[in-house]
């Protein structure tokens, strides 16, 4: 599946130890493991620990029962159309480099509501029944004004929004 | 989740790639380096050096000297070495072979050093940087209460450590714990891997995070000098939290696994 919307070299290994053999002599940008590995809890040590080398995505039919879900990346499920897979992806593996935000700082007016909601505190739920949209709205939004402003943290956020006057600063929590 | 894509990322982690260091080749640390080639090779292993209880003036004298004099296993002392020298190096199985009480001494030397060093010059240098204020003030003050927010959430992570996770990793060591399940011991030490690979996540945000607004976003109402210095400071803070964080992650936790594989899952 990912051969079809990637275009990279990839390499197929089985198992942890033909992994740890191939990485000892070659350097990778992401690494895709199948749900298939993560049953033994020793594998998935090893993934865990692949983080710091790697981006790691964990391939699922049911990306809820993947375990430990917040020590990969992403999540990805199988059967996911391809095209919302590529966007990802890229978005992914680009990331990286951006770490100052690279994408044209100007937020859009909505971004900026999103940005207030944030800095005052609400959480995604709260933000999306007050601006009348979806939860996964609101998280794609997040992502966009962190990928502008290279800010990730709700407090650091908050400091960019008292900043620029977009909230006053007795309002901070 | 309406599009079947579990993007994690955005919520709870950032992403950290091994990003190259400009400053770093990769020459490995050797048994047969002089320690002085070995700092000037990468001045940033000062502190770590210093940890192990070694102090400056060792003349022509290699590491393996060094550390034979000073009673340090030679063996950890380059394995410690090399992971903060080159991202890239990754000898697991080895590291899983360490007695974890030698890790955990060396964590509890860095906590040490956050606390003692790091997190105090960081807040005089912050308070140099308020003093140096002309003009609006305010935005400054901004700055002050986030790195005071942080160092407090720094310090509680430390705390935390020390009082819950190390105790549990000793715990696993003793032999009169033999017979409890593992489920017991996390539940009595209050320890988990998801929370404990959270709070690494945000700290080391936090401090990025930090960095950006100064050099993005705040005015500049101060002298640039000291405001150079405090970054600086921050650059070499961050690096340092990346490299602790992949310790644990890397020694600490493999050996952790080891060790709790001889337990029984259920009581």
């Amino acid at each position: 599946m990912i051969h079809d919307i990637v275009q990279a070299e990839i390499v197929y290994v089985d198992g942890t130890d033909e992994l740890n053999h191939y990485l000892e002599s070659n350097t990778v940008d992401g690494i895709f493991i199948d749900e298939a590995f993560l049953d033994k809890k020793d594998e998935r040590d090893l993934f865990f620990q692949l983080k710091h080398h790697a981006l790691t995505f964990a391939l699922a039919d049911d990306p809820q029962k993947v375990p430990a879900r917040n020590r990969f990346h992403a999540i990805i499920d199988k059967n996911a159309p391809k095209q919302l897979l590529v966007p990802l992806l890229e978005n992914h593996l680009s990331l990286d480099t951006e770490q100052t935000g690279t994408r044209g700082s100007i937020l859009s007016e909505r971004e900026t509501e999103v940005l207030k909601q944030v800095a005052l505190g609400y959480t995604n739920q709260e933000i999306a029944e007050q601006l009348y949209i979806s939860r996964h709205t609101v998280i794609s939004h997040r992502k966009n004004i962190t990928s502008k402003l290279g800010i990730k943290t709700v407090s650091g956020l908050t400091v960019y929004a008292v900043l620029n006057n977009l909230i006053p600063k007795d309002q901070i929590q | 989740m309406l599009f079947g894509i579990w993007d994690l990322e955005f919520e709870i982690k950032n992403i950290h790639l091994p990003e190259k260091k400009a400053y770093m080749s990769h020459t490995m640390i050797t048994p047969e380096m002089k320690m002085a080639d070995v700092i000037h090779m990468n001045y940033l292993l000062l502190p770590v050096i210093n940890r192990f209880g070694i102090e400056l003036g060792f003349g022509d004298q290699t590491v393996e000297q060094v550390c034979t004099r000073q009673g340090i296993n030679l063996s950890f002392f380059l394995d410690i070495t090399n992971t903060y020298h080159d991202e890239s190096y990754f000898p697991r199985e080895k590291m899983r072979s360490y007695p974890v009480e030698l890790m955990v001494d060396y964590l509890m030397r860095t906590h040490d050093y956050y606390r003692e060093k790091l997190l105090r010059e960081t807040e005089q240098m912050v308070e140099q940087l308020l003093a140096s204020c002309r003009g609006n003030c305010e935005n400054l003050g901004l700055i002050e209460d986030f790195y005071k927010k942080y160092k407090k959430e720094l310090e509680k992570h430390l705390q935390h450590e020390e009082e819950k996770f190390f105790p549990y990793v000793k715990a696993l060591t003793e032999t009169k714990n033999q017979e409890k399940s593992l489920q017991t011991l996390r539940e009595q030490y209050g320890f988990s891997y998801d929370a404990h690979s959270e709070e690494h996540e945000n700290v080391i945000a936090k401090m990025l995070d930090l960095k950006n607004i100064i050099i993005k976003y705040l005015p500049p109402t101060y002298d640039t000098a000291t405001c150079n210095n405090l970054l600086y400071w921050l650059f070499f803070f961050e690096e340092d939290l990346k490299d602790h964080e992949r310790l644990e992650d890397i020694i600490l936790l493999p050996a952790l696994q080891k060790l709790e594989s001889s337990f029984p899952q259920n009581p």
